[in-house]
Formats: C-alpha cells, structure tokens, sequence
C-alpha cells in the first residue's frame, strides 16, 4: 500500500487511485479532446474525497493542465484578447458567485445535493445529445468523419442574428466579427459558476457557444477558450481557498501526473477509432456516470446522518 | 516494535517503576501498583501517514485484580449533523443538529467480557459503553423542524460512521494479554481518519466488579513537515496559500508541456 495523505481532505488515500483517475480523466480528455473536469470531480466523489474539496482541487488541476496548451494557442495568436477579456470578466464575476454559492450551500447542508443534481442535468443533456447524434451518424455515414466543428450555416443562426441588434456592439478584429459583448459576459458568467460549483473547465458549453452562438472560427474558439479555462479556474481556485479552504494543492498535482501521461495514451488510441465512434463511447460514460449520481441521489442512503461542513466534524 | 516489548516488559519490571501513575496519585481506590508505558507518544501525520498502532504494557504486579479495562478517548466536541429525509423522489439533508459532547474517538477493551466483571452502574461510572456516549450527548436543533426520533436516529447513524471508520470499537474477547496476573500487553488501532489532538488511555483494575486501580496514559496525534505546513497555510494565510496553488499549478503545467511538447497538443 503507498498512500499518501492529503492535508486539505484531511484523509489517507492511495497514491496509485489517484494518479489511476488522473490517467483515465487524461486518456480519456486525450483520446476524446474534451477537458475532462466533468469526468473528474465525480470520479474523486466517487472515491470518498469530499465533494467541495473534489471541486475545489479539481479546478486548481484544470489551471495546471490548460496552462501549456493555452500557452501554446497564445503564441500561435489564436486567442481574441478582447473576446476572452470579455468573457473572462463575466467568468470572474460567475466564479466569485458560485463560489459564495457553495458556502452558502455547504452552511445549508446542501451543497452535495445541488452539485450532484446539476451534474445529472448537464451529464444527461450532454451524454443524451451526443448519443443521439453519433448514433445517428453511425447510422447515415459509416465512412465520413462528420463531426467537424466548422461554422457552416449555424453561424449565421437566429441568435447571432439577434445579438447583431443588442447594445454593446464590439468588434472583434481576430475573430472577424461585430457582435455584442453581452452574451459573451453571460455565457462566461454562466461558465464561471459551473466552474465553481462543479470544478469543471466549462470547454463543452464555451467552444460550442463560441462557434455556433457567437460565431468566432472554429481555431479562435478553442484558443479563447482556453485562455480563459486557465484564467477563470484560477479565480476559482483563489476564491475557493479564500472562502471554503477546500484547495489540496497535493491532490491537484497528483491528478495532473496521472492526467498528462494519460492524455498521451489517449492521444494515440483516438487514431484508431472513427469520429462518431469516439463520441458513443464517450457518451455512454457520461450517461454511465448521471445514472450513478442519479442513484445517489433517489436510493435510500446507508445513512442518513452525515457530518455537515465547517465544523471539527469533518467537510 | 513487538520485538522490543519483552525487553521492555523485563526493563519495567526490573526498575519497578516507570512514569507511574497509580490510583493514590488519582484519589481512587487502589490494592497495588498499576504501571503502564507505551511504544510512544506522539503520532506523526506526515505525507505516509495512514493510521498507526501504539503497543501499551504494563504491570500490575502486587494487585489481586481479575480484570484489566482501558478506555481510549479523545476530548469531547461538539459537531453539526445532517440528516437526510425524503423529498419528492430525492433523498437530501433536510434537518441540521448541533451535536455536543461527542468523542471523535472512543474504544474499550478488556481482558475479560464487560457484564462478566462490571456492573451496569460501574461501567456508567466509568463511561465504559456506547450508551455512557448517548446519555452524553446534547442535541440542538439548527435548520429544518425536529422529528420524534431525530436523537436516535443521529446517534446510530454517528456511532455507524464512526465505526466504520474504526474509530469506535468495544472490544472484551480478549485483546489484553495478561501474564502471570503480573504484566500485560495490548495495543490500539489509530486509523487514518483519528484527528490531531490529544488521546487519553485509561486503566481499571477490576476486582469482583469493583473498581481497585487505575493509571492513564496520554497519546498526542499531530500533522508534521509538509501535511502541517500545508493545512496552516490553507487556514491562516488562504489569501496566499491561493495564490500559490495557482502558481504552482501554472509552473507545474507549463513544465508539463514543455517535457511533452508537441505530444500533447
């Protein structure tokens, strides 16, 4: 046994556990292209680390495992300064929100519910759409890889016609775009509390909005993204240490070595699976993961009492 | 550390006394001598720590007793409780109680059954059982409206978790070894999840159920290196314990990426 103990959890646990997650969070993220914090944080609950430090720590993981790549987009210039600014200031607003949200909830007792609750909601929404759509495309097109993110005909959608007409026109010279600068603020105040209450990155609701919603190129959105997936979990991580001292730096770092060698690994198996065969499969893991925390959530516990946050008690 | 004992034993009961702690020190009634010592003190919870087991000995040389109980137990705090009702098709937390006195760590062994060398009103005496911790407890009611048997329910449900987690444990099939009704040995589990704080261990000499001698021993679990320095740092200075989580994350990534550059992305 080689377990290491984590001074912010307050528990003893096995080294190899830890860096096992961190490389199947990494293989996955790599063989998917997904960040993976939504894969994380449950996983980490789901070996008995607290919820809010799973969080917590998570995305002080996530500040670590962008960094590189967000580094890397920065100097090849796809990321839009003024966009991922924008956006950046409704992530910092929504994470010092959501953080205030958690303590808030913790007090209550609270907070494993709601975190767990939003997870079933945005698990299934997004292992749901993406099983019917990969299912689908197994079904038209054995042979095309179709999932491409191009802008194609929905970035001239509805919406983007409509925000065309909000206030706050900007424009946008790297992304090639007039458009206004409140739904970015929003989407990234929205991002910024799920990353606070879920510890997740927030990549799979920000780079779709960016290209479909907003309408940036396909390049641009993901180094955007980036960029602010490093700066707003930062924020996270700051508030979450001022606020709920839920931050195990040790924990965070163990992840990180387990998650890099995995996204290795990852990397090289996603060249022999196809497109749509890489999304079913990571659609059937997160509807896997929903109905588990789902279970949680409407069977009877095995116990009932449990020790509330903030005490000598335990978190 | 076993090894040692007998030459420890042999130590003690050459010198005859050793960090005594008898019943005349304690005001209680006493036939002999009970001398106690252990393999150490203090419990040190660094990065390896996973829980630790203290061998105690001891002699009981001069008494006539025909049972050894200890008692390990660690302060009483007081602790915030959730208890979860059904809402809908959802189970969540729905009341919250303040919990007083409740030991976070409590175990007892004996060298004989319980019933068979105490009485019940003894054994309250000297809070050994479960129920000395449940007649202890004060409950206050925090959020939610209090249900008939909320105390009931909480007090299963704490001694569960506390149980499980090894931190509870009544124990009289015969863990204390007694030779030659003049030395004894026996030791405690402290598992992972024993918290930083002081232990106290307590000795009775029991003689046709009534109490003839009795010594303590204190135990000290403390976080050391980089666990303490950490768990400080997160609690007094957050601002700055923040501030470099996310700077060691930053160096730690960018260095990442820089050992696997062009792999990764």
């Amino acid at each position: 046994m080689f377990n290491v103990y984590l001074p912010i959890a307050d528990m003893s646990i096995n080294f190899f556990l830890v860096i096992g997650i961190g490389g199947l969070v990494g293989f996955l993220s790599g063989l998917f292209g997904v960040g993976g914090g939504f894969l994380l944080t449950p996983l980490m609950m789901m070996i008995g680390i607290p919820p809010a430090v799973a969080a917590a720590s998570d995305s002080n993981q996530i500040v670590a495992s962008s960094s590189s790549a967000a580094f890397g987009h920065w100097r090849l210039g796809n990321v839009d300064m003024k966009m991922g600014l924008i956006i950046l200031a409704g992530g910092v607003v929504g994470g010092t929100v959501g953080v205030h949200l958690v303590h808030y909830l913790r007090a209550m007792g609270n907070f494993e519910f709601v975190m767990k609750m939003v997870y079933v909601l945005m698990l299934g929404t997004i292992g749901g759409s993406m099983f019917v759509e990969s299912l689908k495309a197994i079904r038209k097109a054995p042979q095309t890889e179709s999932f491409e993110m191009d802008q194609g005909d929905m970035s001239q959608s509805g919406l983007s016609r409509l925000f065309s007409r909000l206030p706050l026109q900007m424009h946008f010279t790297k992304s090639h775009l007039r458009t206004s600068a409140i739904f970015p603020f929003l989407i990234g105040f929205l991002v910024g509390v799920l990353a606070a209450i879920l510890g997740v990155g927030g990549g799979f609701i920000m780079v779709p909005a960016m290209i479909y919603v907003i309408g940036m190129p396909t390049i641009t959105a993901i180094g955007t993204d980036l960029f602010q997936i490093v700066m707003t979990s930062a924020n996270v991580t700051l508030q979450q240490a001022i606020t709920n001292h839920t931050v195990d730096i040790g924990l965070a770092l163990t992840l990180l070595m387990g998650s890099v060698v995995g996204a290795q690994f990852g990397v090289r198996a996603s060249k022999y699976l196809r497109g749509e065969q890489i999304r079913i499969l990571l659609s059937i893991i997160v509807l896997a993961m929903m109905l588990k925390l789902l279970l949680d959530l409407v069977l009877p516990p095995d116990n009932v009492v449990s020790f509330a946050a903030g005490v000598s008690g335990g978190h | 550390m076993r090894e040692t004992l007998p030459i420890l034993l042999a130590v003690l009961c050459a010198v005859g006394l050793v960090n005594p702690l008898d019943a005349s020190e304690t005001g209680e009634p006493s036939t002999g001598a009970l001398v106690t010592d252990s393999t150490k003190s203090i419990i040190e919870v660094g990065l390896r720590y996973n829980g630790d087991r203290i061998d105690f000995f001891g002699t009981l040389a001069g008494s006539e007793a025909d049972a050894l109980i200890v008692k390990l137990t660690s302060p009483a705090e007081t602790v915030k409780i959730n208890l979860k009702g059904r809402v809908g098709p959802f189970w969540m937390n729905t009341r919250q109680y303040q919990v007083e006195n409740v030991p976070s760590m409590y175990q007892v062994q004996a060298s004989e059954p319980l019933d068979r060398v105490t009485t019940p009103e003894l054994a309250r005496e000297l809070g050994i059982g479960y129920d000395t911790i449940k007649n202890g407890m004060k409950y206050h009611i925090l959020k939610g409206a209090n249900e008939e048997n909320d105390e009931e329910v909480i007090f299963r449900g704490l001694k569960k978790i506390k149980v499980d987690a090894g931190l509870y444990a009544i124990d009289d099939t015969g863990r204390i070894h007694i030779k030659g009704r003049k030395l004894f040995n026996h030791y405690f589990d402290f598992p992972p999840d024993a918290k930083p704080g002081v232990y106290n261990v307590e000795y009775f000499l029991l003689k046709d159920k009534k109490l003839v001698g009795k010594a303590s021993n204190t135990i000290r679990i403390e976080k050391v290196g980089l666990v303490a320095f950490i768990a400080e740092a997160a609690q007094k200075d957050p601002m700055l314990y923040g501030i470099c989580a996310v700077l060691i994350a930053l160096g730690a990534g960018l260095l990442v990426g820089f050992i696997f550059k062009g792999a990764a992305h």
